[in-house]
């Protein structure tokens, strides 16, 4: 068995017990909409791992000749997106909702030249596209993000674009340092996002602030998770897991709060 | 070879003929039944155009392609029937299990007309499986329809999420069974698990998310 599987088997057992969670959460009687997706979210990322799992077990050292598990993500980014969406009526974020489409659109046209998987690239950044949207357009309107840390973001993602857009073209040896300055910007920024929802999630402030950078630390996992390869991949499903826990208390705080 | 077609007629003429004998909610449950039938003969040709275009191979896209597009095909009348008519919630469980029904009868019937019948074991064990699975499937998404509905966010991501959602669990459980040994007793038990975690839902927890 090897270390992919191990991990993966942990992730599962993790997301099995927030979706356990999460069923208690809308036994408790209060069913928002909000947790109500979230549930069928985790419920579509577990049979995704379980997939995965399961494919890596019989067809070991085979490559998918078409990545089913990859179904499991639209549905988890469309139901969060989704979950999101609901609580808005016109979203007035425009320029920060056309950013996120931008950098989504760069991503997805990254992981095609990495991949050379047309199609399910394209459904995969669509679905996620919409996640990450939504998501931009509820933490504007919620004001859950400064203007420094905006404008921290309306930089850090283009570089991060070029820079990965950089080392298709660049000798050999300048390729390592920038790949792992890239490894750099995409933890740092996944371990500043992840332990601000914890630390908001800790206070007495506004639970939906907390719901929505629980929220915004997963969509930035997710986007380390598909930069990364060998073991920084693992560290990025590492981090991607656990904002799944985080969103769960996140979301149990929202539902205490009414 | 197996005529596929004439064998569709044929279980077809009797139930068609039985519509014009009876009324009400066996009339709508008879009518899905044969439409789940009639989807399940189409999203046969979609496969198998598709294993003939990507040349993936029988088994491949039976595995890999078919949940994709079976799933897609039982959703197509069940949505066509939300939006057109907004039949009332019993109602529209009650056509989901008619078309998954119907579906997976026929599939039954094509693979038992192509494998033999011999074992009676294999036989019940594939009923029950795929008889589950297709029901299930439906089942749950015509109750996450009913869910999003009733807390007013049933939108065109929500569907969709909800109908990756029961190709994912198609997917895994052709999967599972594709390769013998233990990964098929796993399969064939995942649709009757998730059979008995929707009656439980469904029933004795008050319709859990889905009471007013």
């Amino acid at each position: 068995m090897n270390a992919e599987v191990v991990f993966n088997l942990f992730f599962t057992a993790i997301l099995l017990l927030v979706f356990l969670g999460a069923l208690r959460l809308l036994e408790s009687g209060k069913r928002e909409a909000r947790t109500v997706f979230f549930a069928f979210a985790v419920a579509s990322v577990l049979l995704s791992n379980l997939y995965w799992l399961a494919y890596d077990i019989l067809r070991p050292g085979t490559r998918m000749p078409f990545a089913a598990n990859e179904i499991g993500e639209w549905a988890l980014f469309l139901l969060l997106g989704a979950a999101l969406h609901t609580q808005s009526e016109v979203p007035s974020a425009k320029r920060e909702v056309f950013c996120a489409a931008l950098f989504t659109a760069a991503n997805v046209a990254l992981w095609i030249a990495w991949s050379g998987e047309w199609i399910q690239d394209v459904l995969t950044g669509a679905a996620f596209g919409y996640f990450l949207c939504s998501l931009v357009a509820q933490i504007k309107l919620a004001e859950v993000f400064p203007a420094w840390e905006w404008r921290l973001f309306g930089i850090s993602c283009p570089v991060l674009v070029a820079m990965q857009t950089a080392i298709f073209f660049i000798p050999e040896p300048v390729k390592q340092p920038l790949d792992l300055f890239c490894y750099c910007l995409l933890f740092t920024v996944a371990a500043v996002l992840l332990i601000r929802a914890f630390q908001t999630l800790r206070s007495s402030g506004q639970p939906s602030s907390a719901v929505l950078e629980a929220f915004a630390a997963f969509a930035w996992a997710s986007i380390t998770q598909y930069m990364s390869s060998g073991w920084f991949y693992i560290a990025a499903l590492v981090l991607s897991t656990l904002c799944f826990p985080l969103m769960l208390l996140a979301l149990r705080k929202e539902v205490a709060a009414g | 070879m197996i005529y596929a077609e004439n064998i569709l007629l044929c279980i077809a003429v009797p139930l068609v003929i039985s519509l014009f004998f009876v009324r009400g909610e066996v009339r709508r449950y008879v009518a899905a039944f044969l439409l789940g039938m009639g989807v399940c003969l189409i999203a046969a040709y979609i496969s198998g155009f598709l294993n003939l275009v990507t040349g993936m191979g029988e088994n491949d896209t039976s595995i890999f392609l078919s949940p994709v597009v079976e799933e897609l095909m039982k959703l197509m009348p069940l949505l066509f029937f939300l939006v057109m008519f907004a039949p009332e919630d019993r109602t529209l469980t009650m056509l989901a299990v008619a078309i998954g029904a119907g579906f997976a009868t026929f599939e039954n019937c094509c693979y038992i007309l192509t494998a033999g019948a011999e074992s009676l074991t294999y036989v019940l064990i594939r009923g029950l499986a795929v008889g589950v699975m297709h029901i299930v499937s439906i089942l749950a998404l015509s109750i996450w329809f009913i869910a999003a509905k009733r807390l007013k966010v049933f939108s065109f991501p929500a569907v969709v999420g909800g109908l990756a959602l029961a190709m994912i669990f198609h997917a895994l459980y052709n999967l599972l069974v594709s390769e013998p040994g233990a990964s098929r007793v796993i399969g064939y038990l995942l649709p009757l698990l998730a059979a008995a975690g929707l009656y439980w839902l469904f029933r004795e927890k008050g319709r859990f998310f889905l009471s007013e």
